[in-house]
């Protein structure tokens, strides 16, 4: 048996971090249950907004540690940010109904709505199991699976940002509206950055597909951390097709070895390499199973029938919209997938203009065919540039001491938002190509775009402001279904389908058209001859595929695996 | 103490720069508040919807208004007892009414 403590460098507080999909819950959970099991004292608690915890345990997992019936020394929690900050919403809003007018009600409501107030609740619940004592005291390990990347790196970028801004803030309004009646939390958020920096007490598990996009995440992920003084890390790799299994699928086994071989010196070395198993993780004994020698035996079933329809559906089907979003979370690949629609729509004669508001910069490692136009938002220099612009406008207005004062607002977090949203509008107001294919940043951060968008819905109409003439079109184009489509990309197993389905209630928030998904990354979509093993994964697809297919009411694709996708060179449109 | 009272709707923050458009009458609003909050006599004092509603609450004439003609009418300045100005920030010639102090040289 794989045992965890000869594999990590166990420290009392372990965060897990990485794309979606890549296996978080996964390996924080089996890792979990194997130490409990081993006897010692374990808490395990997601902060993911589309955990899938509650999959796996038994009886009802709630915001506070409970015990699990069949894991004596296992207790579980379930917090759930985005049921927080609606909670706290109403703890603000809720004494003044039928007090104030429901104008004024609604628009409390609209300020409170921010993404800040969903990061500051997930931060909140970080930092009072960082710094409660019994909680110190009942557990030897405390496991947290983290919500996806980009998210997570947000919140744990937080507390430094946080602290500072409070630090800073001497008028005592801020966005971080949370925090502005909550002064006396300061010390409690300025001891949990310390825990979270301190490499005795916390440890950061990046865990990566052997894939070179999930590893440059990861790369990122300890670089941006380093800044704020976390540098205890360890690097695990999920899902290694076993040197034994190569002949089940020879490429896929030559892209992972080569991937491997590539990883960034930064997160290196490789503290534990998981091997991919031929079942899904669905429930305890499956956690227990996959750190075991003995694996289960393949049976051999016929695959099933299946006749999927492709990309070309969807691609067919939004010829004539102008702008096109993929949508989805970090690792589902959505880049490849704007790229093909990208490709195909330029195939079919259309001018396309290919733009990525991606902190990764995806694109770049794409050889794209050169009729096809392609952009990129710079997330930070948008920023500096949206600074420098308003601190411009303040200069004419004000002393430099008054100048400072604006520029310590700028520094809110919200700042950033605004900047690249308007970047964006930018963008879409300039284009002149046929269709607009954008990919967007991942899912948290998108989320963050549109519900900026809908407050500007609201405030854009009667703003006395200047709002670019380049905000004020783009919303009525992103709402008008005869533009604007999405198509939502996903990946056939559990955790990327429910991020997907609350994308997909984002969206009908948001007010923009979200018609088709597409599964990607399927095996079940290959078509080809697949060796057992990869059969026996292939049919575990089905039922997350069946779903999909349900929640689109029919309108989805799937796309099969490409192993080697990203450096192999699209077909150019003309020769 | 002579107070000028502005009721304003819910704000990220005071210079508005964070929220969806930089609005620069706040900007120079902020400055001036600063300024007139440091004579000995007159007191600004911004209420802002989402950070102190009781202050709305408080204040019958605002809640009054707001029930009747919707979020529109802020920002209400509201000067002493008396309701000033409705639906828009008191301009530089307006704050110096207001509060008997000359602005327009010390903030330029």
């Amino acid at each position: 048996m794989v045992n965890v403590q000869n594999q990590l460098d166990l420290t009392k507080y372990l965060f897990f971090t990485g794309k979606g999909g890549v296996g978080k819950t996964t390996i924080a959970a089996s890792s979990a249950v194997q130490l409990a099991d081993q006897g010692k004292r374990v808490a395990l608690i997601s902060t993911d907004p589309a955990s899938n915890l509650q999959d796996i345990f038994p009886g009802e997992l709630t915001n506070h540690l409970q015990p699990v019936a069949t894991v004596p020394n296992l207790d579980v929690a379930n917090f759930n940010p985005t049921e927080a900050a609606a909670a706290y919403r109403e703890s603000v809003i809720g004494p003044y109904r039928n007090v104030l007018p429901e104008a004024a009600l609604t628009n409390m409501a609209e300020q409170l709505s921010g993404s800040c107030t969903v990061e500051v609740a997930a931060f909140n619940e970080f930092a009072n199991m960082l710094t409660n004592q019994t909680v110190n005291e009942t557990y030897d390990y405390v496991f947290f699976d983290t919500a996806p990347t980009g998210h997570t790196l947000r919140m744990l970028q937080l507390p430094a940002a946080w602290s500072q801004y409070l630090d800073e803030n001497k008028l005592g309004t801020s966005c971080l509206g949370q925090l502005s009646g909550l002064g006396e939390e300061k010390e409690r958020y300025h001891q949990a950055t310390q825990v979270l920096a301190d490499g005795q007490q916390t440890t950061l598990i990046l865990v990566a597909r052997p894939q070179r996009a999930t590893l440059q995440e990861a790369s990122r992920t300890v670089t941006e951390l380093a800044k704020l003084g976390i540098t205890h890390h360890q690097l695990v790799i999920n899902g290694v097709l076993p040197a034994d299994q190569q002949a089940a699928a020879p490429e896929l086994y030559q892209q992972q070895q080569a991937d491997l071989a590539a990883i960034p010196f930064n997160i290196l070395p490789v503290a534990w390499q998981v091997p991919l198993r031929a079942y899904n993780v669905s429930g305890v004994p499956q956690l227990r199973q996959l750190l075991a020698d003995e694996q289960p035996k393949l049976t051999q079933e016929a695959p099933p029938a299946t006749d999927y329809p492709g990309l070309d559906r969807v691609v067919q089907a939004l010829q004539n919209q102008r702008i096109i979003f993929t949508m989805g979370k970090g690792g589902v690949g959505k880049t490849t997938i704007a790229v093909q629609v990208a490709q195909q729509l330029a195939r079919q004669g259309k001018r396309v203009h290919l733009t990525t508001t991606d902190p990764a910069d995806h694109l770049s490692w794409f050889q794209l065919d050169p009729a096809i136009q392609v952009s990129h938002i710079d997330e930070q220099q948008v920023l500096k540039d949206y600074q420098e612009t308003v601190i411009a406008q303040a200069k004419q207005d004000m002393g430099s001491e008054d100048v400072d004062y604006v520029m310590e607002d700028l520094k809110s977090p919200c700042t950033q938002e605004i900047a690249t949203f308007e970047a964006f509008a930018k963008i879409v107001d300039e284009d002149d190509s046929d269709v607009l294919v954008i990919d967007t940043a991942p899912t948290g951060h998108t989320l963050l775009l549109l519900s900026s968008t809908e407050s500007y819905a609201a405030e854009v109409k009667r703003t006395t402001g200047a709002v670019p003439a380049a905000v004020t079109r783009l919303l009525p184009r992103l709402q008008d279904p005869k533009q604007t489509e999405t198509i939502m990309v996903t990946l056939p197993e559990a955790t990327p389908v429910y991020e997907t389905l609350r994308l997909q209630r984002d969206l009908d928030r948001a007010k923009i058209a979200h018609t088709w998904w597409v599964v990607n990354q399927s095996l079940l979509g290959t078509n080809g001859q697949l060796s057992p093993f990869l059969q026996v994964r292939a049919q575990n697809e089905q039922p997350w595929i069946d779903r999909v297919a349900t929640a689109a009411a029919d309108h989805f694709a799937v796309v099969g695996v490409q192993a080697n996708f990203e450096t192999q060179r699209l077909q150019p449109v003309k020769s | 103490m002579k107070k000028i009272n502005i009721y304003e709707e819910a704000l990220c923050c005071p210079t508005g720069v964070c929220g969806p458009s930089v609005n620069p009458d706040l900007i120079r609003l902020t400055a001036q508040t600063k300024l007139i909050n440091h004579s000995d006599n007159v007191r600004v004092l911004r209420r802002n919807l989402a950070q102190n509603p009781q202050a709305f609450v408080r204040e019958k004439q605002v809640a009054k208004l707001i029930a009747d003609y919707g979020i529109e009418v802020l920002p209400v300045t509201i000067v002493g007892e008396k309701v000033m100005k409705l639906g828009g920030y008191p301009t530089t010639a307006e704050m110096e009414d207001y509060s008997g102090l000359t602005l327009r040289d010390a903030v330029h």
